[in-house]
């Protein structure tokens, strides 16, 4: 993002930070051309049969967006929550279109579907995943938020405590509950 | 399901999984009735198997770093060594000399931010310029691909935490195969020492390290430490605290002051305390606060006392942790006050001579909790300036214990002329009264001796016929003597220039923030803060230069050379509107004593903040940007300038609630209450819960240079750092205060 477009994402960041739910859908809106750039760029740059870590480019992609500001340390929070969501419903909308047979009319068909293979190298559908945490956020929305943090954004428990100002013990419990929760729910 | 559900799902789960099978059984058998809606969920849970690893995140893979073998410059990166809380560093050879080098590419997110990154390069540059064959030179910092990096010499051997630890897993009849063996203190000894005076000499250029740790110290293939990553945290500290893992920082080697986050107010006897860390860590095998989070090990080092080495380890020499305990003191003038006396006296320890380090004694441990006697040395410059005279004596140590028990007593003077009513207000922790006044007398020919005050803190109150007054703070123990020269003015002669607020109720709020962990919150009810005026701007450059020749005192002998050059021949044309910086708390005193003023109380200074309730003159006041006007720690912020900066001022916090909202005078305006330098109070950090002990001043607003927060308008209001006596930041100026309604 140029220095012109800089002041944009601040504004859009303070909105959201109020709980402008707008503002939340035009940030998201935002980041995901970035997103589907940055795997365009980096499936270029790997060697065939590769996948691509969502946190690659989830990281790319924000330093992208925000590279020219200066974000705080609270307002990082917001971005990568942002972040997160953003690349979540970039995979599960090419999961989807790759269910339904559509031929995605981007160029990052390939890339995308690099980093869909990375989670099914793990065992994980991203659809059924998608599912699980929408129904896991109607009863613990913090726990959705960290889920979609550390699987869409990759970051650190430590990381993610601080942001969700939750001590760092009690959140790697919470996630071991959570994620047998999520693994019952997709099996 | 239902939030509670699901929280006593979690809690079912969390035991269940803990048992056996056959105990999973049982347990599921005897589920309350309560619980039987859960018991499917549970079953299924309990029977998932969740793949160890990240699952559902894919695995990462460590080849996956984009930038390997990417070039930078003329740097090819060939391997990452290890990633830190600023970035990643990676062997690389220089392509046109084929020489290898360590090259660290500084997160992105670190060096987006102009300000962060001006700062990162000044201090690589002065970094740069240090050589020592203990220090890991700074080769080149470049710029390529939208990435700055820092190119350093390869040190090629473990860094001091591994080769620690592989020196541990030895058995002790076992020979250590590389490397230096850590299990003889001897040679945990030569080798601190050799760090010491490795730090000795980036002190000397002013160049603080910030982050001394093992794993910033690399062992070469001789064995020889070198310290690396040079001035390169600063300010990045509490990036590294609340964004990274184990990896990329740990608290383990913060001394207490650098735990509180008053990141202006460190200076070298910081990394004093780190390197005492370290010692500490190699003869014990344990760092000195223990912890495993963050929050835990931060609350340890500002409240529990160091457990002293030896009784770690016993093998340890007597003398060597005498050494490695007086690095480690919770106050900074209790340690030792330069790196290089740490490093003779390592080597005195190596010689087998006896160390200058004593043990501590208990009276000194339990003074560390108590009120600092050397408040008392506080009133000796000012009053050899002032005219004051000390009268008889001021005993100090253990020659008080046995020649007074009596009460304190002071004698006044009055500097210019006149009599007047002298009488003593006893003050609490917060500066507020905490007991009726006591009339001590009225001066005859200026002059009222040896009244016997309380113990403890409070004011000197004089008050003359017409009108004029003065009030003095004082720390006052049994057998103090003092005499103050009190120069009652009148605040009509000065009330154009400070603004008068009526006080109030007010309910002083304690909060933590992003170590809310670590500090336990308290609420402090609601006081009454009586009627009080205050400066509406920094004392300056100008009114400080015009107080010197006032008072016909000189320049602090702390100012340096080049401070001085910059006094005789100011760089700017504005250079008198600027606050006065680099002033220690007792020539901020004196100045507002000579005027008939005090320095305000943290409670004061935060009320008048208050008044500031126009969001819409708050933002733009928020949104500029600052650039420093030139090199040599500059305010930059004229006397009623309209530029500021602010921020947030670290994570301890306090703010004042009023009962009703303070307000302004019409038309007048409070200058760069929030930003701008930093600014002395009178209040002792006693005054934040957790901080007792630590003998520092509370400092509010913060400096032109630091971080504007667009979270900000709240957290700057609330910004809080504190600093000790004796310092004299360069960001740090003060405004003054007097009482009213007498």
């Amino acid at each position: 993002m140029t220095d012109s477009t800089g002041g944009g994402v601040a504004d859009l960041l303070r909105a959201v930070k109020a709980g402008d739910l707008q503002a939340r859908d035009e940030l998201i809106a935002l980041i995901q051309p970035e997103l589907r750039k940055c795997a365009d760029r980096l499936m270029r740059h790997q060697p065939n049969g590769h996948t691509l870590q969502p946190t690659a480019l989830v990281n790319e992609a924000y330093l992208k967006l925000f590279g020219t500001d200066d974000p705080h340390f609270t307002d990082r929070r917001h971005l990568m929550a942002t972040a997160a969501t953003a690349m979540r419903q970039i995979l599960i909308d090419h999961a989807r279109r790759r269910n339904s047979n559509k031929r995605s009319a981007d160029g990052d068909r390939i890339a995308l579907e690099s980093v869909a293979l990375s989670y099914e190298g793990n065992g994980v559908d991203v659809l059924a995943m998608d599912e699980a945490l929408s129904s896991l956020t109607e009863f613990d929305p913090q726990m959705a938020r960290v889920a979609e943090l550390r699987v869409f954004a990759g970051l650190t428990f430590e990381e993610i405590a601080e942001l969700e100002d939750i001590p760092l013990r009690t959140l790697q419990r919470k996630w071991s509950a959570v994620r047998a929760w999520m693994m019952g729910k997709m099996a | 399901m239902t939030p509670e559900r699901w929280e006593r799902l979690q809690e079912l789960f969390l035991h269940a999984f803990e048992l056996s099978a056959s105990e999973r059984a049982t347990f599921l058998d005897g589920l309350a009735p309560e619980d039987e809606d859960l018991r499917e969920e549970l079953v299924r849970m309990l029977e998932a198997q969740v793949p160890s690893g990240e699952w559902p995140l894919p695995p990462a893979r460590g080849a996956d770093d984009p930038l390997l073998g990417t070039e930078l410059g003329d740097y090819r990166l060939d391997e990452v060594l290890g990633r830190g809380g600023s970035g990643v560093v990676y062997r690389a050879t220089q392509v046109s000399k084929g020489r290898t080098v360590a090259v660290k590419v500084l997160r992105a997110d670190v060096a987006r931010s102009a300000s962060t990154y001006e700062r990162f390069k000044r201090e690589a540059l002065a970094a740069s310029k240090l050589h020592h064959p203990n220090l890991v030179r700074v080769q080149y910092l470049g710029r390529d691909a939208g990435l700055d990096y820092l190119v350093m010499d390869y040190v090629d051997g473990p860094n001091l935490r591994d080769q620690l630890r592989s020196c541990l897993a030895v058995p002790a009849e076992r020979e250590v195969s590389t490397g230096p063996d850590l299990r003889d203190p001897r040679v945990c000894a030569t080798l601190v020492r050799d760090l010491a005076r490795a730090l000795q000499h980036a002190h000397a250029d002013r160049v603080l390290h910030r982050d001394v740790k093992p794993q910033n110290v690399l062992l070469d293939s001789r064995g020889t430490p070198h310290l690396t990553d040079f001035g390169l945290a600063k300010d990045l500290e509490l990036a590294d605290l609340t964004t990274s893992g184990e990896v990329a920082g740990t608290p383990h080697y913060m001394s207490p002051e650098q735990a509180l986050a008053a990141r202006h107010r460190i200076n070298h006897r910081t990394d004093i305390y780190s390197l005492g860390a370290v010692l500490y860590e190699l003869l014990s095998g344990r760092t000195p606060a223990a912890g495993e989070t963050t929050a835990e090990v931060i609350h340890n080092i500002l409240h529990k006392p160091v457990i002293p080495v030896r009784r770690r380890n016993h093998d340890v020499p007597a003398a060597l942790a005498l050494v490695c305990m007086q690095a480690l003191r919770r106050r900074p003038e209790r340690r030792y006050q330069s790196a290089e006396e740490m490093a003779d006296d390592l080597d005195r320890f190596l010689a087998g001579e006896s160390v200058g380090a004593k043990a501590q004694s208990i009276g000194e441990r339990a003074v560390e909790r108590l009120v600092d006697r050397r408040l008392l040395l506080r009133l000796l410059p000012a009053a050899a300036v002032l005219g004051v005279v000390v009268g008889g004596l001021l005993y100090f140590g253990s020659q008080r214990v046995y020649a007074h028990s009596q009460r304190p007593r002071v004698s006044v003077e009055i500097a210019n002329g006149g009599d007047a009513r002298v009488s003593y207000l006893p003050l609490d922790m917060r500066h507020l009264a905490a007991g009726p006044e006591l009339e001590l007398g009225s001066t005859k020919r200026g002059r009222l001796d040896d009244c016997i005050v309380p113990e403890g803190a409070g004011r000197i109150l004089v008050r003359t016929e017409d009108g004029a007054f003065a009030e003095h703070y004082c720390e006052l123990q049994a057998g103090d003597r003092v005499v103050v020269a009190a120069r009652p003015t009148d605040l009509r002669e000065s009330e154009t220039e400070m603004i008068v607020f009526s006080g109030g109720q007010v309910v002083p709020r304690y909060e933590a923030g992003t170590l809310a962990d670590a500090l336990p919150s308290a609420d402090g009810g609601v006081v009454q803060l009586p009627a009080f005026a205050i400066d509406d701007h920094c004392v300056t450059n100008g009114e400080y230069r015009a107080y010197l020749e006032a008072s016909g005192r000189e320049r602090p002998e702390y100012w340096s050379p080049a401070w001085r050059a910059i006094w005789d021949d100011p760089p700017r044309d504005d250079w008198d509107a600027l606050p006065v910086v680099d002033l220690a708390f007792d020539d901020a005193v004196a100045y507002a004593e000579f005027y008939g003023k005090r320095l305000p109380t943290s409670l004061e200074l935060e009320f008048a903040r208050g008044a500031y309730d126009e969001p819409s003159w708050l933002d733009a006041e928020l949104s500029r940007t600052a650039t420093p006007a030139f090199n040599m720690f500059s305010p930059h912020v004229g006397r009623f300038g309209d530029q500021t900066k602010d921020t947030t001022g670290g994570a301890y916090l306090l703010y004042v609630q009023a009962a009703v909202q303070p307000r302004l005078p019409l038309g007048a305006r409070l200058h760069h209450a929030l930003g701008n330098v930093a600014e002395w109070t009178e209040s002792r950090a006693v005054e934040m819960p957790g901080l007792d002990g630590m003998g520092a001043r509370i400092v509010k607003a913060d400096a032109w240079h630091g971080e504007y927060s667009p979270d900000g308008v709240q957290n700057t209001l609330m910004c809080n750092g504190m600093a000790y006596d004796g310092d004299s930041p360069q960001d740090q100026g003060f405004r003054c205060a007097r009482s009213l309604g007498r």
